[in-house]
């Protein structure tokens, strides 16, 4: 479960990322996170992987406060999350194999179970057979689904996705929709940011709406 | 174990990458230690070629064995003289003959022996050659000194001038293999930062994420140490046989003390820049951990 409660970010600059958040995300739900550009999703979820701590309020995953999070129990967050990102954030002078394999390599898995299970996860994605593909080779679409590949394979309780449908067309976004509502089905906690209202509207899905940092609003349409 | 395998699977993904910068590092080693030995050997060569100057103490005529054993033994005494030499005027007589055997019927029709007796008085250094021979002239027993002044101020000035040269070639060689070192070291940092941001994303430990790029910047340098092993030796055989054919005089100091002492001054240094990059590899890596992942990843 993920709890945010009156969460502030201000910057250096003076600038509120976020102004007295609080809102829940059960576990096993999948929740959007909505608003326009600039409203502050992305801030939300790098608070919430602890790329950032809050200015004040606390953040709770499953009753652990993420700003204690340091060295070793940073390490052990992270590893119950897999994180989507609009870039991909994927490294693209590597195959596609090299880079779903990432998270079970740097868990010290050996190389059987690494190929069986990048097969497994690929065949989910429908990337069948793009293991030797370059990275830099793939489409946009290809590419979020290798980054989702990357995300789902040490099967983290938590997926964060920030925008992954943001760069891809109608087909390749309800592709990435789906692959996430799989891995919800078998328990994972999904919470999606996304500034496509429509998509929101149309999965019937709780969502907790953001707009100038602030919460606007809550619920299910 | 996963930073090994990664740093080697790093450096065969890109191995022309890995090999000009490897190669590169390395010519900048073998350059500086090349630089840095060839300023040895040419001190050495010139104070070789300093010995070779001799001050020549006419000694009076008549003097005795005993006195000139005396002066002979007191001019080896003084701090400023190498070595010397008594040449009698029988050995001069005939030094002049082998020299010039042109004037054989001349000297054969000498009724007595003209050359006086003299001490050949080789110094230290040319550069206190003056007052050297100052010294030996207030000996008792001497009447006169003389050397060769104009080759000694022109051998004073070579020596200066390529004193100076090799300083500041030395210098500059320093410069060049520092900033051409943390050059290469930069770009592999730089090369590196979104895969350090990667890893964290991914779950990797600190350990994992902070020593990504040292491990890198360690194997690219092995790789040059390599490199510099193999070319260094072959480059100074090559450097010693063209030294020894411009100045067979000239007897080499130990050429494997030499070139051993440049290699490891060059080593050293090149371990002192390798560890400054580690510590700002590491030091970027752990920002980019900790507060930076905004800009590294998300807004990159």
């Amino acid at each position: 479960m993920i709890q945010m409660l009156s969460v502030s970010k201000r910057y250096d600059d003076g600038y509120y990322g976020l102004r007295d958040i609080t809102f829940k995300v059960g576990p096993s739900k999948f929740v959007f996170l909505t608003g326009e550009s600039g409203a502050g999703k992305s801030t939300v979820l790098r608070l919430i992987y602890r790329a950032e701590r809050p200015t004040n309020g606390t953040i709770l995953v499953d009753g652990a406060d993420t700003a204690a999070a340091h060295g070793g129990s940073l390490t052990t967050l992270r590893r119950r999350m897999g994180m989507v990102f609009q870039d991909y954030m994927l490294l693209f002078d590597r195959t596609v194999y090299e880079n779903v394999a990432l998270p079970l390599a740097v868990r010290g898995m050996g190389k059987g179970i690494i190929s069986q299970e990048v097969d497994k996860y690929l065949d989910q994605v429908g990337l069948s057979g793009y293991q030797h593909r370059r990275c830099c080779s793939l489409s946009g679409g290809e590419k979020q689904r290798v980054a989702l590949a990357r995300a789902l394979i040490a099967k983290p309780d938590i997926i964060l996705a920030d925008e992954p449908t943001g760069n891809l067309d109608l087909s390749n976004g309800e592709k990435i929709v789906e692959v996430l509502h799989d891995a919800n089905r078998q328990g994972a906690t999904v919470f999606m940011a996304t500034h496509d209202l429509y998509l929101v509207q149309s999965t019937r899905l709780p969502f907790v709406r953001l707009r100038g940092g602030r919460k606007v609003e809550e619920g299910n349409f | 174990m996963f930073t090994f395998k990664q740093t080697l699977r790093d450096l065969a993904r890109h191995p022309v990458r890995t090999l000009l910068v490897s190669i590169l590092i390395a010519v900048l080693m073998v350059a500086s230690a090349g630089i840095y030995a060839m300023s040895i050997d040419v001190r050495h060569t010139i104070s070789e070629i300093e010995r070779t100057h001799s001050v020549n103490a006419y000694l009076l005529r008549g003097l005795d064995q005993t006195s000139i054993q005396t002066l002979l033994e007191q001019m080896q005494k003084n701090e400023a003289v190498a070595r010397a030499e008594y040449v009698s005027p029988a050995d001069g007589l005939k030094k002049l003959e082998t020299q010039y055997p042109q004037f054989a019927s001349v000297f054969r029709d000498l009724t007595r022996n003209p050359i006086p007796p003299l001490i050949r008085v080789y110094p230290v250094s040319v550069q206190g050659i003056t007052g050297l021979a100052a010294e030996l002239r207030s000996l008792a027993g001497v009447q006169s000194v003389e050397y060769d002044e104009g080759s000694v101020q022109g051998m004073a000035n070579a020596n200066v001038f390529v004193h100076s040269l090799l300083l500041y070639v030395l210098i500059l060689a320093g410069f060049l293999f520092v900033a051409g070192f943390c050059l290469m070291a930069f770009s592999i940092i730089n090369g590196k930062r979104k895969e350090t941001a990667v890893l964290s994303v991914v779950g990797a430990s600190n350990l994992q994420v902070l020593l990504s790029t040292p491990a890198h910047l360690v194997a690219v340098w092995a790789l040059a140490s390599v490199f510099f092993a193999v070319v260094f030796p072959s480059v100074m055989r090559y450097s010693t046989t063209r030294l020894k054919a411009s100045f067979s005089w000239v007897t080499p100091e130990p050429a494997g003390v030499v070139y051993a002492g440049a290699a490891a001054v060059v080593l050293l240094a090149s371990l002192a820049c390798l560890l400054l990059a580690c510590v700002i590899a590491t030091v970027l890596a752990y920002r980019i951990d900790e507060e930076q992942r905004r800009e590294e990843t998300l807004l990159e």
